[in-house]
């Protein structure tokens, strides 16, 4: 996809070019040729400055230089009629002046791969001109090479580039525009990256050049579909970067924000883009207004220094606060502050090296991936699913079972094994890594501690860990969050830090890692940490606690969950106003995951989420309660067992326990639960199954265990939205459906039971 | 004056002794009365979740809703699966447990009587109109409201929580076992 626009676009410059320079050169000869005094012979020069001008692809400096020629030439003429001379001495320069022009935008470099090369291998256009360049692994040409020319910085002021307003011709390019989109988006943020990384570490040539590729590779899309004031935008940011690598300029923290400002601009623009081809239009206008910032580049080209107010970019998606923060507070970055570093660190068994994953990460990107629309493969993998089924649903039909037969044993195996790999290699390819969520949060520090005139270094562990796609959208948005609070409410002040003893460098630490049959990301930050006494205080004042009640920390901080809860006296626009941690809750439960919140008061925070390994399979223990078959999730099982009356009790606090090896477990029997009849009443004739939820063990009571196998995860219907005891559904072998149970919701209103059941009984002693 | 669907074929179909007509447009179609999975918590009209070819979908009982004579389950019921539309996605399907479905009918608009609202029930929202076609009065339903407005039921729900939550648990096979001073 992305070589298609390329060799388009290399195509026609080349054959511009080379017309240009063709036509240029005809002209030239006529010019010498020709007698200025004659109409006619005017006549036939201005046709082919004309036949020039009307050129595709003609670079406005060319442009402008032929129409310069248009308007003179009656003068010439004019004059030649008085002073043939002379005339011809204007003309000349003129000429002279176009040609150099031409030939010099030659050295521009096109924007080839080395796949667009192998592309053409015989049709290699030479041109008829001083320079004789011509594509084509024969005859040479290293792509590489024309990267170190000097990219030209004096782009003559055209009045179209300054415009306010690019017109889209809808109806002719959409297809074009929209490749153009999708590919400006990954480049921009790569961009990004890169320069958060170059803000760290300015010496580092190879992320330079990678930024400047991406500018001008994004630079050559928006000339070919003539988007002027972009092209023209990205060619001075290019010029910044190109005086960089040839070490004319430093590349400091207020250039990196006036850079990432006019990313965000042109970012802005793209958008604008993208939802004018989401309608019908055949035309359409969009909006770039980039003077304030052409003229910041200006001055950084000049030599001079710019001070950049730093806007925090909204780069989470719309359910963010949608109030911008431009220009709120306008905070002076000084040249010699180090505002966020970004450390990557590999998992803990290899010693961390900062620059390789980076790299390596950056370098990833492109070459064997394959884009493949979202849609496609979520029907693949739901297709897999159905063939599970369908599967057992041959090999546990009553006839197949009484079958003895060798061979028939065999097929079943393999059958099985093979639709195993297949289930497990779809579910790979929905899984991408995390790092790419983790990647935003980088740019989303750097703003925030800016904007706050805060210092946080940000250390993110566990690039290489990889989730269901689904997850790691679904996380974009609460991660987020979670750091702003952590920024926001977290990390205190540097001059309050280094009063208490700290380091003057806050840190927060993002990372994710496996533990168990879990996914775990975990975000710590060594800030102010939770005030229990605060806590206390407002949910007193909300009415959620008595004035006397004891509350146990992680009842204390479940409060923070609740919407509207918010400690914090002084509201901005980035937290506080308490709708936020029950967003994160709510998300992390509709993945099945848990949120957990830790914190030492004064000195950390930390939030733990929990999130279960896949979305669509889970590896289920089925159990039979009176009639009815239910699934367990089997990670979370500990143990199975059958007790002896001698193992039961009944506690005031949490109603019938088991106990075993000294600890009472509460019993939850779901027969009273769901209203089911015909269940087995006394646990000493059914089954007790120990699950483990994130806070407590539960006793789970069943008639009898059937089976343990993996199914496949359907959800129940948004008509179940309010169900919370249950977290899907599965359909069996026999094709009947069976519910899945959500443990953590179960132990929590085990919980909530127990402590409003007014029971009198005493407690058991051996 | 409320309008009434313009394409003239209805799916009519009895239950609890009375007789209904949907448009035929709202059904996707009809399946056997399969065994069906209780989903807990829910309103008495829900009866619980189906598989329909690796869909699961909800199943709920029209007479228990309206209130009629529930016959048992003999061969001929059925689940009638219609779809409705959702906020966020693109449609669900919910399947509706009736007695027997007998055939589809032609009924033009103007057999179609608007019901007089006679009570203050707000039944009348999915209630199309009345037919007499076919020798039997017919209510017909606009199959997508009816669903619609009980499929985003919440208050009988809650309350069936809340009467969880503070029932005692007490037990009678449990031990009690002797209180030390």
């Amino acid at each position: 996809m992305k070589n298609t626009i390329y060799w388009r676009r290399a195509l026609s410059d080349l054959t511009s070019r080379s017309l240009i320079l063709d036509n240029l050169n005809q002209i030239g000869i006529d010019l010498a040729f020709s007698d200025l005094s004659n109409f006619s012979d005017v006549q036939a020069i201005q046709m082919q400055l004309d036949s020039i001008h009307k050129l595709p692809g003609l670079p406005a400096d060319v442009e402008q230089i032929i129409q310069l020629g248009l308007t003179q030439l009656p003068v010439w003429a004019a004059q030649a009629q008085v002073d043939v001379t002379a005339a011809m001495v204007e003309v000349g320069q003129w000429f002279s002046q176009a040609e150099l022009l031409c030939l010099s935008r030659n050295d521009d470099p096109l924007d080839t791969d080395d796949a667009i090369l192998t592309a053409f291998p015989d049709s290699a256009i030479s041109l008829t001109s001083k320079q004789q360049f011509s594509i084509g692994p024969a005859l040479g040409v290293n792509p590489a090479q024309s990267l170190t020319e000097p990219v030209q910085t004096q782009v003559p002021p055209d009045t179209r580039l300054d415009t306010e307003r690019i017109e889209l011709n809808l109806e002719r390019d959409a297809d074009l525009l929209r490749e153009f989109c999708n590919e400006a988006s990954e480049l921009l943020s790569d961009i990004e990256q890169g320069l958060l990384t170059l803000e760290a570490r300015p010496q580092d040539k190879e992320t330079l050049n990678a930024i400047f590729r991406a500018f001008h590779t994004f630079k050559g899309g928006a000339g070919m579909l003539k988007l002027l004031p972009i092209q023209h935008m990205t060619h001075q940011l290019e010029s910044i970067l190109d005086k960089a690598r040839r070490n004319q300029l430093t590349v400091d923290a207020n250039v990196v924000s006036l850079i990432l400002q006019a990313a965000d601009g042109v970012s802005n623009a793209v958008n604008d883009m993208l939802t004018a081809l989401s309608t019908s239009q055949e035309r359409a206008f969009i909006n770039f207004n980039s003077h304030a910032i052409l003229a910041n580049v200006a001055r950084v080209l000049n030599g001079d220094s710019v001070v950049v107010h730093d806007p925090v970019k909204q780069s989470t998606p719309s359910n963010e606060a949608p109030n911008s923060l431009a220009g709120k507070e306008q905070s002076t970055v000084t040249q010699d502050m180090e505002l966020t570093r970004t450390v990557w660190e590999k998992s803990a068994d290899i010693p961390p090296t900062e620059d390789d994953a980076l790299i390596q990460t950056m370098n990833n990107s492109a070459d064997t991936n394959i884009k493949v629309g979202a849609r496609k493969l979520d029907e693949l993998i739901d297709l897999v699913g159905e063939l599970m089924i369908a599967q057992s649903m041959v090999t546990q039909h009553e006839i197949a079972k009484n079958l003895a037969d060798d061979g028939w044993e065999r097929a079943v195996l393999q059958l099985s094994r093979i639709t195993k790999e297949l289930q497990r290699t779809t579910m790979l390819v929905r899984m991408v890594p995390v790092f790419n969520t983790f990647k935003k949060m980088t740019r989303l520090v750097r703003d925030l501690s800016a904007q706050q005139n805060k210092l946080v270094d940000l250390v993110l562990v566990g690039e290489s860990l990889e989730l269901d796609r689904s997850i790691v959208d679904a996380l974009a948005v609460p991660l987020a969050h979670m750091i702003r609070n952590a920024v926001g409410h977290g990390i205190e002040q540097p001059d309050e830090r280094t009063a208490n003893g700290k380091s003057e460098r806050g840190r927060i630490v993002l990372s994710a890692f496996q533990r168990g049959g879990s996914f775990v990301i975990q975000i710590s930050d060594d800030g102010r940490g939770l005030s229990r006494g605060k806590i206390r205080d407002k949910a007193i004042a909300k009415g959620l606690i008595t004035q006397d009640q004891v509350v146990a920390d992680a009842d204390l901080f479940d409060f923070i969950f609740n919407a509207g809860f918010s400690t914090v006296t002084n509201i901005t626009d980035v937290s506080g106003r308490g709708v936020g941690m029950d967003v994160v809750k709510q998300s992390m439960s509709s993945l099945r995951g848990t949120v957990d919140l830790e914190s030492e008061d004064g000195f950390s925070t930390q939030i733990t989420i929990t999130l279960p390994l896949t979305l669509a399979i889970i590896d289920g223990l089925v159990v039979l309660v009176g009639r009815e078959r239910y699934i367990l999730p089997a990670l979370m099982v500990r143990e199975c067992l059958r007790p002896t009356p001698e193992m039961l009790g009944l506690t005031s606090t949490q109603g019938e326990v088991v106990r075993i090896r000294d600890q009472l477990i509460p019993i939850v029997k779901l027969s009273n639960h769901f209203h089911i009849a015909d269940a087995v009443s006394n646990p000493c004739q059914g089954i007790l199954v120990v699950v483990e939820t994130g806070r407590q063990q539960i006793a789970l009571m069943a008639d009898q265990i059937l089976d343990k196998q993996e199914l496949v995860i359907k959800s129940l219907g948004a008509s179940f939205q309010q169900q919370t005891l249950l977290s899907g559904a599965s359909v069996m072998s026999d094709g009947l459906v069976s519910c899945i149970l959500n443990l953590d919701a179960l132990a929590e209103q085990c919980n909530k039971r127990s402590t409003t059941s007014a029971q009198s009984v005493a407690i058991a002693h051996a | 004056m409320k309008k009434i669907a313009v394409t003239h074929k209805y799916l009519a179909f009895s239950l609890g002794g009375e007789h209904f007509g949907a448009p035929v447009l709202q059904v996707r179609e009809i399946v056997r009365l399969v065994p069906i999975t209780p989903v807990p918590q829910m309103p008495d009209y829900v009866k619980g979740v189906i598989n329909l070819r690796g869909r699961i979908i909800t199943v709920v009982d029209m007479r228990v809703r309206l209130g009629t004579h529930i016959s048992p389950n003999s061969e001929r019921h059925c689940i009638v699966v219609c779809q409705i539309e959702d906020s966020n996605k693109s449609g669900s399907f919910v399947g509706v447990i009736v007695d027997t479905v007998d055939e589809v009918m032609s009924i033009g608009p103007d057999d179609i009587q608007e019901r007089i609202p006679m009570n203050a029930s707000n039944d009348a929202e999915y209630v199309l109109g009345m037919t007499h076609c076919g020798g039997q009065v017919r209510t017909i339903m606009d199959m997508q409201k009816f669903l619609k407005h009980i499929t985003s039921q919440r208050v009988t729900t809650a309350a069936h929580v809340t009467a969880q939550t503070t029932r005692p648990t007490a037990d009678a096979d449990i031990p009690k076992l002797e209180s030390h001073v």
